[in-house]
């Protein structure tokens, strides 16, 4: 049975904020400021336009070197054969947002690597003006215990312009169906779950769920994944 | 014959076939023996423990017939509480990874996958010339004016669903795959992992496209590893490619490359060798060799360890569709109508008839007749019992074969589906895992020791599948004599 809870945030003439949450089919508390919802529906205190927003997936990608790969040698279908030799230590590299998966390779020597990301669906009703989104905060957590492991940093907002995803101002105009992306950091993999490998503590059949904390013009709301694994080496 | 007939005679079956399954005390809802394993019967019963109606023989036929898979070529596309209700019905497993991830996320309508967007992509061929850009660091380039891969109309006949599905199954890109691309720009690496060109200078299951980002990239796609390619070019679709080693092709591009790879997964890649990969979602050590996808449509489960319960089309298009989905990285999903489109291709092939052999000696004949007849006796048509010659799931501690992928938490079941034998002789090595190099082997009581030295995956014995090693060596090669001619 789908477990959406609707977050309804209504804020007064004062700025400040009243919250009335719903559940969809399932009967729940209601979330207050940062309790992450599956779908959260704010009323924008300047407009009074209505905007949903739902995680809709998230891949998990691999720990990418924080060189971003456009126009570098990580470009698809280019070679990469002068490639320094690999570095030893296997040690976590700050991970930086790719480009939309063609993050640099670990090592930065510039190979394929596939970053993380999150997809966002918004909706909002009609209006004169649009909603500003902006990301507060994106933290990963062990799905069963809720544990917080890790706190990944959003960039490159974009959004489906029928062919592809090209740059998002990250307005969701008014009367819009809007699908959005941003990449993200890596969890850091190998030294998740302590100091073990990430191999010994089963990262790949571990459950995560991401909570992305989204300020829409001005009202903060954490939306809640489903569980997500991470993206295993070869996805089919 | 209209959905709507379909949709009566659905109930009609389904009425039948409830009252003969609870005339049956055979059913079990079956017990928890590991973490997120569920034992379940051969044809396994819905989580509520009552008895499946979809998996009749009679209600079966008429979801496979093609009337029936044109009828619900509607449901699957139009009605999303059709599609979640199937997904959750086939799901034999709901613990493990496989199935949770699309419980989760799949026909929810609100929320999940259905909120991405539709990609409709723009793919032609790589060919010959591709490589020679590859090699000369020319850039890729598709011509913007390229059709999309689908038109939009949806089609109404069998054969414009199977021509669609064609072009899905040579022309979707499961996503941006560099490791190809090094392939096609090395072609001492392409030849050795069976990255090749095929007679007309396609290199089938490759394909240039525009991605998601608007970039043109090399693609790889169902053809890859399902459509077989030897070395003079000849290609046989739905033949697994088992010359085609992924693992191999991946660490070359690190070596050769010095893009950096964990050490262990290079090490698991390595073990892979032709024609295996391990595509699960977990850290399990459970590689699988590539599968023929002849005789699909007569088996009641798909993937090697049964996790889907096959009870119509739509089970199938709801694997396509989310694997296609999953493959590109959860960012968008393809039209349903190609995931449906490719399902009914996939149904749609077979091998071509055996070319009558003038040398085949009156003994021979004699041979392999005394082989049908043991198949038959020694109860080899219990679990190969379709059309196919494949059947429904059996419990994997009855096969004994290795215990990984059965029980593993990604997409285990307990259960192992006895292949399809169609073309068997040419689908060495044998076991879900390609374990085995030779009929005679899978039937030789040496497999067994210690001392079988035979396996492309390392010495030892291989275990399990014990079924025939017990019979004089005459039988047994009766039976691989038998097993030739199908």
């Amino acid at each position: 049975m789908l477990k959406s809870l609707h977050c309804v945030v209504v804020l007064g003439a004062l700025g400040i904020a009243a919250f009335a949450c719903t559940a969809g089919s399932t009967q729940g508390g209601g979330g207050l400021g940062s309790t992450p919802v599956k779908q959260a529906e704010v009323t924008s205190p300047t407009s009074g336009l209505k905007v949903t927003a739902t995680i809709s997936a998230v891949t998990l990608g691999e720990e990418c070197a924080n060189t971003p790969a456009a126009g570098s040698k990580a470009s698809p279908g280019t070679a990469a054969s002068d490639c320094a030799a690999p570095p030893a230590s296997s040690a976590k590299e700050d991970a930086g947002g790719g480009a939309g998966g063609f993050a640099a390779a670990p090592g930065g020597c510039g190979g394929y690597c596939q970053s993380s990301n999150v997809q966002i669906a918004f909706t909002s009703t009609a209006g004169t003006k649009g909603a500003t989104v902006e990301v507060v905060s994106v933290t990963l957590h062990d799905a069963q215990t809720g544990k917080l492991l890790d706190t990944l940093k959003s960039s490159k907002p974009q959004e489906w312009n029928g062919n592809g995803y090209a740059a998002w101002d990250q307005v969701v105009p008014p009367a819009t169906e809007l699908k959005a992306s941003y990449d993200l950091t890596s969890p850091a993999w190998s030294t998740l779950n302590g100091s073990d490998s990430a191999r010994t503590t089963n990262a790949y059949g571990t459950a995560y769920t991401l909570d992305v904390t989204l300020r829409i013009d001005g009202v903060e709301v954490t939306l809640e994944s489903v569980a997500v694994n991470r993206e295993p080496p070869v996805a089919t | 014959m209209s959905w709507r007939s379909l949709a009566t005679l659905l109930v009609a079956l389904s009425a039948a076939a409830l009252a003969a399954c609870h005339r049956s005390d055979g059913a079990s809802t079956g017990t928890v023996t590991d973490a997120s394993v569920v034992m379940v019967t051969p044809v396994a019963a819905p989580p509520d423990g009552a008895a499946s109606d979809a998996t009749h023989p009679a209600l079966r036929a008429e979801r496979f017939s093609e009337a029936g898979m044109l009828a619900e070529a509607a449901l699957y596309l139009d009605d999303a509480d059709f599609r979640r209700r199937t997904l959750v019905e086939s799901l034999v497993n709901p613990k493990n990874t496989y199935s949770k991830q699309r419980l989760d996320a799949y026909g929810l309508k609100t929320a999940g996958w259905d909120l991405l967007p539709v990609w409709n992509p723009q793919s032609v061929p790589a060919t010959s010339a591709t490589a020679a850009d590859l090699r000369a660091h020319r850039s890729l380039a598709i011509d913007p004016a390229a059709p999309r891969l689908w038109d939009g109309k949806r089609p109404t006949t069998m054969a414009g669903w199977v021509a669609l599905g064609r072009q899905v199954f040579f022309g979707y890109p499961l996503r941006v795959e560099i490791f190809v691309s090094w392939a096609l720009e090395h072609p001492d690496v392409g030849e050795r992992v069976g990255v090749r060109a095929a007679t007309d200078g396609t290199y089938p299951g490759v394909r240039i496209f525009t991605d998601i980002q608007g970039r043109t990239a090399l693609g790889i796609t169902c053809a890859i590893c399902h459509a077989s390619i030897d070395e003079h070019g000849q290609t046989t679709v739905g033949e697994a490619r088992r010359v085609f080693d992924y693992g191999a092709l991946r660490n070359a591009y690190h070596a050769q490359t010095g893009v950096r790879v964990d050490a262990d997964l290079a090490r698991r890649m390595k073990s892979w060798g032709p024609g295996r990969a391990d595509v699960t979602e977990d850290d399990d050590e459970d590689p699988v060799a590539i599968p023929d996808l002849w005789g699909l449509r007569d088996q009641t489960a798909l993937t090697q360890a049964g996790t889907i319960n096959h009870v119509g089309p739509t089970a199938l298009a709801i694997r396509q569709e989310t694997q296609l989905l999953t493959s590109n990285h959860q960012r968008v999903r393809p039209p349903r109508e190609l995931a449906y489109a490719l399902a009914l291709y996939v149904y749609s092939l077979a091998p071509e008839p055996r070319a009558p052999s003038a040398a085949t000696s009156s003994a021979a004949t004699a041979q392999s007749a005394r082989g049908r007849a043991l198949f038959a006796s020694e109860g080899c048509t219990t679990c190969h019992s379709n059309a196919a010659f494949g059947g429904p799931p059996v419990p994997a501690e009855r096969i004994g074969t290795d215990r990984a992928l059965a029980f593993g938490g990604a997409r285990g079941t307990g259960t192992y589906r006895p292949p399809a034998l169609l073309r068997v002789a040419d689908a060495a090595p044998y076991f879900h895992q390609g374990a085995v190099p030779t009929l005679e082997d899978v039937l030789s009581p040496a497999r067994l020791e210690p001392t079988y030295a035979g396996s492309p995956v390392g010495k030892g014995a291989v275990a399990g599948h014990v079924f025939g090693t017990d019979l004089p060596a005459a039988d047994r090669a009766a039976l691989a004599s038998y097993m030739r001619t199908l």
